[in-house]
């Protein structure tokens, strides 16, 4: 959680810099959800994210280097810089990509978990969404979905009462989406959000439900975000107030207390201070690296695009060559 | 309008600059700033600098003569304008007439675009083939590449008619100097076919006094006029002037073609059915051609399909021209410039004979031996001769 | 050697062959386990491989591309068939947002090698959102291959190397041609290329370059037109993306006249990318505009007059060739 808050803090920093082009969405408030969800995973297990997704990215096993680099539209970048904050993924890991299109993964983790089983492995795959997906159509065509077919897939709501601009309260008749599971005929839980090991323990449970054939699981996580939707965002839809009385529950200071004796106050300042390192370190790297080539842009969209005998390769040859005569 | 080339003025005691040569010809295409030609005063020499682009159309000043400085010494057209017949010989004479190579069925009236497909184009610049003079089959006349492939070759005898004759082949390379302008791409290539083809010339001088006063006094008609006069009504008694080397039959109507010089180069309208014409008709034909034809308007139909061809040099003040037969025309005539000149007559009262300076033009008439042999053609340039010394017979 | 086959018994053995050589394969769409297919396009495949790997789904279209898109990525090679191509427009997200650009969004950490299967086309009285033809749209999306057969031989060649393209496929199948039969080869592994046209006849008067079902009219219009004098080739694109750009241009460079015609709606469609092309670099063959056959700009009537009148068939293709050989247009 501090690494995420730490880096989270770091990219809120540059990108007010204009180190960063493009949107960031920062998940500040909501490190629990992620921390305590991705700590029951393996790293072959799958997770698809949102555009808010820098901490299940790096909770998933992502490094902090080539995250801050593709942030920094750098070819060092998980992806090539092709990518950025809202489509940041890292397949070694698991991570099938966060998704610029609300609701976007839940058919990428259906998709996943029933590859798993079609494959006889014992993966399970896991989607972060938000309030907002809730409302979407592949929220309930895929719930459906992975009930009927009990799918190894896990469906973790990060319930920040917000969806851009619009609460919870004007976009749903009910408190608890997770209710909704049960039009489906899929157990569920619901967690405070802010508290890293009821997420961890929930999510335990719906994995080991997921692996052992049970089917899917939603589980609905009660967060805050502390944080505008985006970063720039003038906040106009909540009050300072309001703002200030989540904030003031910080799922960081939480664990911190909870742990008490058992986590020390120099032990919880190596942590900070190496997660303070790591970042500096991805920062250097990051600036350190190049943009991608121009002629990168033509290559990539296609598998064979970079073999010129192939139909595709040759398209995008010629496109790279028209731009670079173009160029000069 | 044209632009003037004057005499420069060069320096204030010059009272007159001599033209020592010209660089450029009439008919060349000039560019801004080309050199013209060179004068010289007692003092120095200079070149003459063309003020516009286009093409030189007068030559006003031959090498050697002398002008004021201010004096029109020649013409520079530019693209647009329209030829200048001003200040020249015949006072009536609207039209130029120039010796040598006709232009033949397509002078397109305005430089207008010609639609033509892309591939027509390419096919047409890999060929050197005149668009403009290329018959279009497509919609709108849209020139095609087929019509481009069929006007290639510019052989002269382009229609498959059964003909006795064979298409007269170009013993002449086809290969276009690399520098030719565009205008005279269709008339290289029509005379590299003509080239090929037995012409001989039947010759006379006619005595024309009794023409020049005749002209004088009327005031209305012109030289060429009364040639054009003269030849339809002996072109209806003799047939074979006007076969057509395509059938081998004569023309069905005596239409005459009048050789012009104009600012898109040689074209000859052609004055229709000239045999049932006035005199004063054919002059107001040939007026109304020469407008067109100064203005770029010439239709259609005011071109192409002649029966025969008159050239006349006269205007230029030139006494005797060969001209080239146009095919699928079988016969040309030259007419040189009505002049002044030695003639022998008997004087009356005396046995011997005196040489006294008597209006006399010369006539030349080419002819497509394969169809006209030189007899016939002697007797009608005889008539012809004998009809212009006696202009009654005619009128 | 071949045998007669009709184009639905071509993809059927496409698929079986597929499956067979690569477990990876799978296929899931709506009604195609128990039904077979509404054209038989599937039967007895559940029987050979089982109901895990044929699976029939809810009506879902957005899940049944978005999980195929899932399990693309993640170690399998999903076929989803759409049922009808006009029900694409359910998932286009998945479609495009998704499966088109996940790949190069991702720096190539990943491929998306899942085939969709799309029956499309006017038939029957089917009605307007029943018998579009949507290639154009996906022409249109980076990151998509999309292929149109035009007969038995060619269903069974192109549908083999969709699923075997590691890209995102759209394969769209004219609901008129299932019932087609044709000639194809016994060959145990035949596919044909995905980016290759393939050109009939060699006529060099004109050039009619098309795709799909309007590939046969293309081809009764040069029979036609062969009896006239008029030699007409066609061009049957075969793949509408990667767009076989080489054949379009021999094709104009041999004939100078160019048709491009195709059952899809004329504004807007494939013609228009060829057209363009042939200006753009063909220019110096042309003898004569280029001209596009299309469907006319209104949604698909249901009356079959109505129907009839508003797609380009054997007789316009073969009227518009003859007016531009004919030097009437």
């Amino acid at each position: 959680m501090v690494r995420i808050r730490v880096l989270e803090e770091g990219i809120e920093r540059h990108f007010l810099a204009g180190e960063i082009p493009g949107f960031a969405h920062l998940s500040i408030g909501q490190e629990a959800v992620a921390a305590g969800t991705c700590a029951a995973l393996r790293r072959d297990d799958f997770i698809a994210s949102t555009h808010r997704g820098h901490g299940h990215t790096l909770a998933k096993g992502a490094a902090m280097r080539p995250m801050v680099a593709e942030l920094f539209a750098r070819s060092t970048g998980l992806c090539k810089g092709k990518g950025g904050s809202m489509h940041i993924a890292d397949f070694s890991v698991g991570m099938l990509g966060a998704n610029g299109v609300v609701a976007g993964g839940f058919g990428l983790v259906a998709g996943a978990a029933l590859s798993a089983t079609l494959r006889g492995t014992d993966q399970v795959a896991l989607c972060f969404f938000g309030d907002g997906a809730a409302n979407r159509g592949p929220f309930h065509e895929n719930l459906n979905l992975a009930a009927i077919w009990s799918l190894p897939a896990i469906f973790v709501l990060e319930n920040n009462r917000y969806a851009s601009t619009t609460s919870t309260a004007e976009t749903m008749k009910i408190d608890d989406v997770a209710r909704r599971a049960d039009g489906y005929g899929m157990p569920w839980a619901i967690v405070d959000g802010f508290d890293a090991s009821a997420v961890h323990a929930a999510v335990t449970q719906a994995v080991a439900r997921a692996r052992s054939g049970g089917g899917p699981t939603f589980v609905e996580c009660k967060t805050f975000r502390a944080r505008g939707h985006f970063i720039g965002d003038p906040e106009r839809y909540r009050s300072k107030a309001e703002v200030a009385a989540y904030a003031a529950d910080d799922p960081i200071a939480r664990a911190r207390a909870a742990l008490g004796a058992a986590l020390p106050e120099d032990e919880y300042e190596r942590i900070c201070r190496e997660a303070r390192e790591e970042f500096a370190d991805a920062l250097a790297f990051a600036r350190a690296s190049s943009p991608p080539e121009a002629a990168e842009a033509f290559r990539g969209a296609y598998v064979g695009d970079r073999d010129p005998a192939t139909p595709h390769g040759a398209f995008a040859a010629a496109e790279a060559r028209a731009f670079v005569a173009r160029a000069q | 309008m044209p632009a003037e080339i004057t005499m420069p003025k060069l320096g204030l005691t010059m009272t007159t600059g001599t033209i020592v040569r010209w660089l450029k010809a009439p008919g060349d295409r000039i560019a801004v700033g080309d050199p013209l030609l060179e004068v010289s005063t007692d003092k120095i020499s200079y070149e003459v600098e063309s003020p516009v682009g286009g093409t030189l159309t007068e030559a006003l000043g031959a090498e050697g003569e002398e002008f004021a400085p201010g004096a029109v010494i020649g013409l520079v057209s530019d693209e647009n304008s329209v030829p200048s017949y001003e200040a020249h010989a015949t006072p009536i004479a609207a039209l130029e007439l120039e010796a040598g190579a006709e232009s033949g069925g397509h002078a397109r009236p305005a430089p207008e675009r010609t639609p033509s497909s892309p591939a027509a184009r390419r096919l047409a610049r890999e060929l050197n083939v005149e668009l403009n003079g290329v018959e279009g089959s497509g919609p709108g006349g849209r020139v095609t590449l087929s019509d481009v492939a069929g006007a290639a070759p510019a052989a002269p005898a382009t229609t498959s008619a059964p003909s006795a004759a064979e298409p007269a082949p170009a013993p002449l390379p086809d290969a276009l100097p690399p520098q030719l302008p565009a205008t005279r791409r269709v008339i290289f290539r029509r005379m590299s076919a003509v080239a090929a083809l037995p012409l001989a010339q039947v010759e006379t001088t006619a005595h024309v006094d009794a023409l020049h006063a005749l002209i004088q006094r009327r005031g209305d008609v012109g030289w060429t006029a009364f040639v054009v006069f003269a030849v339809a009504r002996l072109l209806l008694d003799y047939p074979v002037l006007r076969t057509d080397a395509r059938t081998g039959a004569p023309h069905p109507t005596c239409d005459v073609g009048v050789a012009a010089d104009t600012t898109h180069g040689l074209v000859v309208p052609v004055v229709r059915d000239a045999a049932t014409r006035s005199l004063r008709g054919i002059q107001d034909e040939i007026a109304r051609l020469a407008g067109s034809a100064r203005e770029g308007r010439l239709a259609p139909g005011d071109v192409g399909e002649a029966a025969f061809t008159v050239s006349n040099v006269g205007p230029q003040g030139i006494e005797r021209v060969v001209p080239l037969v146009d095919p699928p025309q079988t016969a040309i005539l030259g007419v040189g410039a009505a002049g002044r000149r030695p003639a022998v007559v008997a004087l009356p009262g005396s046995r011997e004979d005196a040489v006294v300076p008597a209006w006399s033009i010369t006539l030349v008439l080419s002819f497509d031996h394969r169809f006209i042999d030189g007899a016939p053609a002697a007797r009608f340039l005889a008539a012809l001769s004998t009809a212009l010394t006696d202009p009654g017979i005619l009128l | 050697m071949s045998r007669t086959l009709s184009f639905s018994e071509a993809t059927l053995e496409a698929m079986r062959e597929e499956m067979r050589r690569d477990p990876a394969v799978f296929l899931m769409g709506e009604d195609i386990a128990k039904q077979g297919g509404i054209f038989g396009q599937f039967k007895g495949l559940p029987e050979e491989f089982g109901l895990a790997r044929v699976r029939d789904t809810p009506i879902s279209e957005a899940a049944l591309v978005g999980a195929g898109v899932g399990a693309a990525l993640t170690g399998t090679r999903p076929v989803v068939d759409m049922h009808f191509a006009d029900f694409i427009t359910c998932a286009m997200d998945e479609v495009v947002n998704q499966a088109a650009k996940l790949r190069y969004m991702f720096g190539e950490q990943c491929a998306v090698p899942l085939t969709l299967r799309a029956p499309d086309g006017i038939v029957k009285s089917a009605a307007a959102q029943h018998s579009q033809s949507l290639e154009a749209w996906f022409l249109h999306v980076p990151g998509l291959e999309v292929v149109v057969p035009s007969g038995p031989r060619q269903a069974k060649g192109l549908l083999k190397s969709a699923i075997r393209s590691d890209n995102p496929t759209l394969y769209f199948e004219h609901k008129a041609l299932f019932a087609e039969k044709g000639e194809v080869p016994d060959d145990a592994d035949y596919t044909l290329p995905l980016g290759k046209a393939e050109v009939v006849g060699d006529g060099r008067d004109v050039a009619i370059v098309t795709y799909g079902i309007t590939v046969g009219r293309a081809l009764h219009a040069a029979r036609e037109l062969a009896g006239e004098g008029i030699g007409a080739r066609v061009v049957d694109l075969q793949t509408i993306w990667p767009l076989d750009y080489a054949a379009i241009a021999d094709a104009a460079a041999a004939t100078h006249r160019v048709v491009v015609a195709h059952e899809a709606v004329r504004i807007g469609g494939v013609a228009g990318e060829v057209a363009a092309f042939l200006a753009e670099h063909c220019f110096d063959d042309l003898d004569a505009p280029v001209v596009r056959l299309g469907a006319a700009h209104v949604p698909v009537p249901f009356a079959p007059g109505l129907q009839e009148a508003i797609y380009p068939k054997a007789p316009d293709i073969a009227a518009v060739c003859r007016d531009l050989v004919r030097k009437v247009r």
